[in-house]
């Protein structure tokens, strides 16, 4: 530990908020000497302590990273602003939370990427960490930056900052990169010999070992290699099973209160419902399913060694689970018995699902969440979401008759194809369940209340979306306001996302290299932490956009030809180009896919790997 | 009921901890080990557990105090190993036993602590006895107080409150050793007396060059551990 640091800490702490989010030494933190470790890790989260610490992923790698004793993995977040300010002005860099030490000093800093308005905070992470924010610019004596998670399936706007990339799943890949490096620092090698080393491993991608051409229209015109060995695409790693993986049933607590402070059990990974705009139904293609017992086993271990108070399940769509109704009534059987509240997110609204509520909730129903995404059948078709008018009526009625008072119904507008019609179809979905609940509830209805979320859509890549437009603010505007004029009624609580926000989302879901410098500029300016209203900066945004001139409407409102080289197809998600282009003209049609559980639909995840749910591709 | 007393040390950085938080981490403890704490009453139960005195955010302690009822009797040996394990690293359990005793609560019965104050000080004791032999030597020590019932600040005399003092010096720190009332009755908390000292004595420092550890607690009569 550095003494300085300590005692410099000390006169820090006493003058922020919350100072309990930047000391670590939880229970289950892990502490090694590092002096002793061959590879000194920083899993950076790019947002604050309470946020970071929530998100299962951190402790899946933290435990597989220090289970292996070469290897010792700390962690590090974006301070709260007060207290970034006082860092700053008094010239601390940013440490690790277990034993204080500077990121400088680390072998590797690696951050994980889960949402595109994070971006700025990993600049300004690697900068309060004192290491220059472009990789050009660090020396040997810099850590190497990594980072993965799923906005690294378009890695190009960071790839000015990010040294290396980990693309797919990390509990294979993580290791056996840092194995690697530990191996190969014994024998004093330069990062750039272990870059080229590394590169072929699979999900590896070194940005600096690729160029990319364009069209004088800006569009791609080549991706191409500097290196021989680099990889090119880069296939995403896959990791067979999750069944024995690892999975942490010793997490980490915090002591100061998480955002989520429950204990959590992924069931399984991936989806097989193809819904057209889902990027995470894409990119963590096959299924792969763990166990009811599995399941069982480490949602009792993690309760016996945390005593966290709620238990959640972990997945893209909780009641896909082959095993589920069986699964189900174990865990609400063992949690009952233990004084533990079970959540069970992302249900389908069936008849089991209401049984199983009854006996979860019996006296406390919380609202019941809904999401329908567009408001009629033509649109809900175009867009794959394969529920029906008839499945959410019958369902919210069941809800009603039950006693539900809160429903809440999620939307996303914009959409391909979508026309004022099917903004009505929303509208019209919401009065039919406020008349509805006067029909169950009499006269005056009772307590209820319906809440209608409207959320922009952002084409992203992967997805067979990726070619579309988005809509333009304006359009997002008015669309904002012709609902909120059908919506007024006391019973409807209407909310709807910041439209600049969305456009950035979408700037960067899909951008190439040239707006990275848009990121800098962003950065430079003072924006950070822009998942936050009270930080985010729309003014210095535009100021950014103008400073770097970075085209918005190339990357948000450009509807890309069929044909057209994407920057993120230097990734290779192992979902084939062709089975999403055919998805696309499919939606023009609004023909619907079914559900690829009941029979291949060919996405070609299975040249990869064996598809649990029995994929066949055909080229 | 079976009632225990557990006595421990707020050591390196969980003088961070917030009194809530700690709370949690007790409360969080006492699950994994699966300990039958009692519940009270009523539509919201909670468990019966709390400290003596809590602990303003950012002192170390040698001596905190936790009171806690179980349903069924334990060994306090076996119980004070379990929760030495469940909890993080720098919250010791110094002590832990059974608590026989027919008053309500262990704050109830507070009445003194001691607190050792860290001021940065660059000249010998000597010089920081006079200093603050001069500043306890005024007619009244006046500080400002925030009233819990009107929120408003005001002056207050804190020098009958600090009931004893001394001096030294260590390293780079004078210390002053002090005990300051503690409890319903009569309470003063460090926080002004190190304000008061510093407008008093024009030390160039601010509140957060100071580190506040307390050392020991007292408690009335009824008290006998």
């Amino acid at each position: 530990m550095s003494i300085d640091i300590s005692r410099q800490l000390d006169k820090l702490l006493k003058r922020v908020e919350k100072p309990g989010r930047y000391i670590g030494g939880e229970v289950n933190s892990v502490m090694k000497d590092p002096e002793e470790t061959d590879v000194n890790f920083c899993f950076c989260f790019p947002d604050i302590y309470e946020i970071g610490m929530s998100y299962l992923g951190l402790q899946i790698l933290y435990k597989v990273l220090n289970d292996r004793p070469g290897v010792f993995c700390q962690r590090a977040f974006q301070p709260q602003t007060d207290m970034e300010e006082l860092m700053r002005e008094e010239g601390m860099p940013l440490y690790t939370l277990e034993t204080k030490t500077p990121l400088k000093e680390m072998d590797m800093v690696g951050f994980t990427l889960q949402y595109e308005m994070s971006f700025t905070t990993i600049l300004n992470m690697i900068d309060l960490a004192g290491i220059p924010v472009k990789a050009a610019d660090r020396s040997e004596d810099d850590p190497l930056v990594i980072a993965g998670g799923p906005c690294a399936y378009n890695p190009e706007p960071l790839w000015e900052f990010i040294d290396c990339f980990l693309i797919g799943d990390g509990e294979n890949l993580l290791p056996a990169f840092t194995d690697l490096y530990a191996e190969m620092k014994k024998s004093g090698a330069t990062k750039e010999e272990f870059l080229k080393e590394a590169c072929k491993l699979r999900g590896v991608y070194v940005p600096s070992f690729y160029d990319v051409k364009y069209h004088e229209d800006g569009t791609i015109l080549e991706l191409c290699k500097l290196v021989e060995d680099a990889q090119l695409p880069v296939k995403r790693s896959i990791l067979p099973s999750v069944e024995g993986s690892a999975f942490p049933v010793d997490p980490i607590i915090p002591m100061v209160e998480a955002v989520h402070d429950r204990a959590v059990v992924e069931t399984f990974r991936g989806c097989t419902r193809g819904c057209r705009f889902c990027q995470a139904g894409m990119i963590y293609r096959p299924v792969r399913e763990r166990t009811r017992e599995k399941v069982m086993e480490l949602a009792l271990k993690q309760l016996d060694n945390t005593g966290h108070e709620e238990l959640s399940l972990l997945s893209l769509s909780s009641s896909d689970h082959t095993e589920f109704e069986e699964m189900a009534m174990d865990l609400v059987d063992c949690t009952k018995s233990r004084q533990v509240s079970l959540a069970l997110p992302s249900l389908r609204m069936d008849k089991f699902a209401f049984n199983v509520l009854q006996r979860i909730q019996e006296f406390k129903k919380s609202g019941l969440t809904y999401a329908p995404e567009a408001g009629t059948q033509r649109l809900r078709d175009v867009i794959n979401k394969g529920v029906t008018e008839n499945d959410i009526f019958t369902s919210v009625r069941q809800a009603l008759e039950l006693g539900w008072t809160h429903i809440k119904l999620y939307f996303m507008i914009g959409l391909p194809t979508e026309t004022y019609e099917d903004l009505d179809g929303i509208a019209d979905i919401a009065r039919r369940i406020c008349d509805l609940n006067y029909e169950i509830n009499g006269g005056k209805g009772g307590r209820f209340k319906l809440t209608v979320s409207v959320s922009n859509f952002v084409p992203k890549a992967d997805t067979p979306f990726q070619w579309e437009a988005q809509d333009t603010p304006e359009s997002f505007r008015l669309k904002h306001n012709y609902l909120a004029e059908k919506l007024r009624n006391k019973r409807i609580v209407f909310n709807y996302h910041d439209n600049e926000t969305s456009a950035f989302e979408a700037v960067f879901a899909r951008g190439d290299r040239k707006t990275s410098a848009l990121l800098y500029e962003a950065w430079k300016l003072g924006c950070k932490l822009d998942g936050w209203s009270e930080h985010y900066r729309p003014d210095l945004w535009e100021q950014a956009f103008m400073n770097s001139g970075v085209d918005k409407d190339f990357y948000t409102t450009r509807k890309r030809s069929a044909d057209e080289i994407f920057p993120w197809e230097i990734v290779d998600p192992c979902v084939s180009r062709e089975f999403l282009r055919k998805e696309a003209e499919k939606a023009y049609e609004a023909v619907t896919t079914h559900d690829c559980r009941y029979g291949c639909v060919g996405c070609g995840i299975n040249r990869e790997v064996r598809c649990e749910k029995g994929g066949i591709y055909h080229a | 009921m079976p009632r225990y007393v557990a006595r421990f040390e707020k050591g390196g950085y969980t003088k961070y901890i917030s009194h809530l938080d700690l709370l949690r981490v007790f409360k969080r403890a006492f699950k994994v080990m699966g300990l039958d704490i009692r519940y009270s009453n009523g539509y919201n139960p909670h468990p019966k557990m709390s400290f003596a005195q809590p602990l303003s955010l950012g002192y170390s302690s040698l001596c905190e105090y936790l009171e806690f009822e179980t349903i069924t009797p334990h060994d306090p040996e076996s119980l004070k190993e379990d929760l030495a394990k469940n909890l993080p690293r720098d919250l010791a359990i110094t002590e832990l036993f059974q608590f026989d005793s027919e008053v309500k609560t262990l704050a109830a019965e507070s009445d003194a602590c001691e607190y050792r104050i860290f001021v940065p000080f660059e000249g010998t004791e000597e010089e920081f006895r006079d200093l603050f032999t001069s500043y306890m030597a005024q007619d009244r020590i006046t500080a400002l107080k925030k009233m819990k019932k009107t929120k408003t600040m005001e002056e207050v005399d804190i020098k009958d409150k600090i009931r004893s003092w001394k001096v030294s010096k260590e390293g780079d720190n004078a210390v002053i050793d002090c005990i300051l009332d503690s409890g319903s009755h009569s309470n003063l908390s460090p926080e002004l007396v190190i304000k008061s000292f510093l407008d008093f004595s024009k030390l160039p420092l601010m509140r957060w060059d100071l580190e506040v550890q307390r050392v020991q607690q007292f408690f009335t009569d009824r008290i006998r551990f």
